[in-house]
């Protein structure tokens, strides 16, 4: 009993302390901010002493005008209209289910007495009406122009090709892909990635003794049926302005043909841009590959899933609304 | 009803985020420019933190309050100092590893006193601004892992190595510093 209180006493000792910690390291670093502050002169003085660049100017204006958001709205919205058909179908399926579970179970305990077969027949009759219905609830999740219309059914592990968001994939020349070998490493910041993410970003690292190099070409392999296929790029026209400003800019530790030095101990950040490609964000896997002197190596991803996304969305919401 | 809610909503914030930007465009040049040193990156440094900032407008109330200047400084710098990385290919090969620094290490708490806040005040001046931007958006701002992760495009998991790594470099700092002192 005593040693139960001398704890409880020692934990809020503990937590009183780590709070004027807190408090302090807060006072401090608010400190220090306020002296940096003090020695920057006033936004007046500053324009004069810099005039933003045309380029500079006409992206702000954009960004201004839609405050960053526009695409992203689009695509909830878009998202949301998905989804919901989606959730209305995989009910009905549910129902389907359950009828045909229901009508089995009918069978099997009346499969003896007369009255249970009636029954039964009817419940089969039901679950094939629900079917039917379910039918169209499918039919207009997958045209909605979305997603996962031919994921299903079009690639599968016994061909050479496959079909994906109405294109035809050829299948990855290698299946198992390392991430990591012998101090060489491709790593994704994240393997679950927002819907809205515009690129992912890939890091290279060298803890080898030599230098590597790498290619910046990166390739988007998408897992169906346990399969990796390539996933072709959109063509030029169909992608975004910033694609091809990004395609423009060039590093300088560039050797030339997208190859890049990577030397011993360091690492390099690159980018694939995700409004290059087609996507099903339904997709189970996807994973990005590039080559690593000679060897290929891969890093998977996946799309969150709708559910995430809502519960993010929550958690957000809930916040605005806390505050 | 709530259709036009969302609608004068978005329009508030489009409003919210030009004054800021407005207003703070040239501080945000004249601080990032001061840490790389270029006036072009510079503008990239303020387009990135202003993107940024479309994300977390929410956490801007009064946009001319010092919270909001301070808000806009610690994103700004983070900015600059990401330019930086990537300029140098400085992402630290540890960095990759994704381990957070030994708990049982990271003895700060034992430096942060009262008696030491004159020492604090001297090492945070001297810590390198990647460090700092970590503790500014925990300890300034009280943004979650989470939330500081989406400002700096990384995962929660990395901001938490980062800022174990920061905690680590301030307490060498202070070690050094209240040693030198009782030496004296």
């Amino acid at each position: 009993m005593r040693g139960d209180k001398s704890g409880s006493r020692q934990k809020e000792e503990r937590e009183q302390k780590e709070a004027l910690q807190e408090e302090l390291l807060s006072e401090a670093f608010n400190a220090c901010m306020e002296e940096q502050l003090s020695f920057i002169p006033p936004e007046r003085e500053i324009a004069r002493m810099h005039i933003f660049s045309e380029e500079f100017k006409s992206k702000m204006e954009k960004l201004c005008r839609t405050n960053g958001k526009l695409k992203r709205q689009e695509m909830t919205r878009r998202e949301f209209v998905f989804g919901f058909n989606r959730i209305a179908a995989c009910i009905l399926m549910m129902l389907a289910v359950g009828g045909i579970c229901v009508g089995g179970y009918l069978i099997s305990k009346g499969g003896a007495g007369g009255s249970g077969a009636d029954s039964a027949a009817s419940t089969e009759e039901s679950t094939e009406q629900a079917a039917d219905m379910a039918l169209p609830e499918e039919e207009t999740a997958a045209g909605n122009g979305n997603s996962e219309a031919t994921a299903d059914g079009g690639a599968g592990a016994e061909g050479g090709d496959g079909e994906f968001m109405g294109q035809s994939l050829l299948m990855a020349e290698e299946q198992a892909l390392p991430s990591e070998s012998n101090g060489i490493r491709m790593l994704i910041s994240s393997p679950v990635v927002d819907r809205e993410a515009e690129d992912i970003k890939v890091t290279f690292g060298n803890l080898t003794e030599e230098t590597v190099t790498y290619s910046r070409e990166l390739e988007l392999q998408v897992c169906l049926d346990g399969v990796w296929y390539v996933v072709p790029k959109l063509s030029d026209s169909q992608s975004g302005p910033q694609a091809q400003e990004e395609e423009q800019e060039q590093p300088e530790n560039e050797p030339g043909n997208g190859i890049v030095e990577l030397e011993s101990g360091m690492a390099q950040d690159e980018k694939i841009l995700l409004s290059e490609y087609e996507l099903d964000y339904e997709a189970e896997l996807y994973r990005v590959v590039s080559r690593i002197d000679d060897r290929l190596f891969a890093s998977e991803f996946r799309f969150e899933t709708l559910e995430e996304g809502l519960e993010e969305a929550l958690d957000s919401t809930l916040d605005e609304m806390s505050q | 009803m709530l259709l036009y809610l969302s609608m004068l909503d978005t329009q508030e914030e489009k409003d919210k985020f030009t004054e800021i930007y407005q207003q703070y465009q040239h501080f945000c040049w004249y601080v990032a420019n001061q840490l790389l040193g270029d006036a072009h990156l510079a503008e990239d440094a303020v387009q990135d933190a202003f993107l940024a900032l479309t994300r977390h407008l929410d956490k801007i109330e009064d946009v001319e309050s010092p919270r909001t200047r301070k808000f806009l400084l610690t994103i700004v710098k983070s900015k600059a100092v990401d330019i930086l990385r990537r300029q140098h290919g400085e992402i630290s090969v540890d960095e990759l590893d994704r381990e957070p620094a030994d708990p049982e290490a990271d003895v700060l708490g034992a430096y942060i006193t009262k008696e030491n806040y004159n020492h604090l005040i001297s090492c945070i001046l001297e810590l390198e601004e990647a460090y700092r931007v970590i503790f500014e958006y925990k300890y300034v701002h009280q943004l979650s892992d989470k939330e500081i992760a989406q400002l700096l495009d990384i995962t929660p998991k990395l901001v938490n190595v980062r800022y174990f790594r920061a905690r680590k470099k301030l307490q060498q700092m202070l070690e050094k510093e209240v040693a030198g002192h009782a030496g004296r």
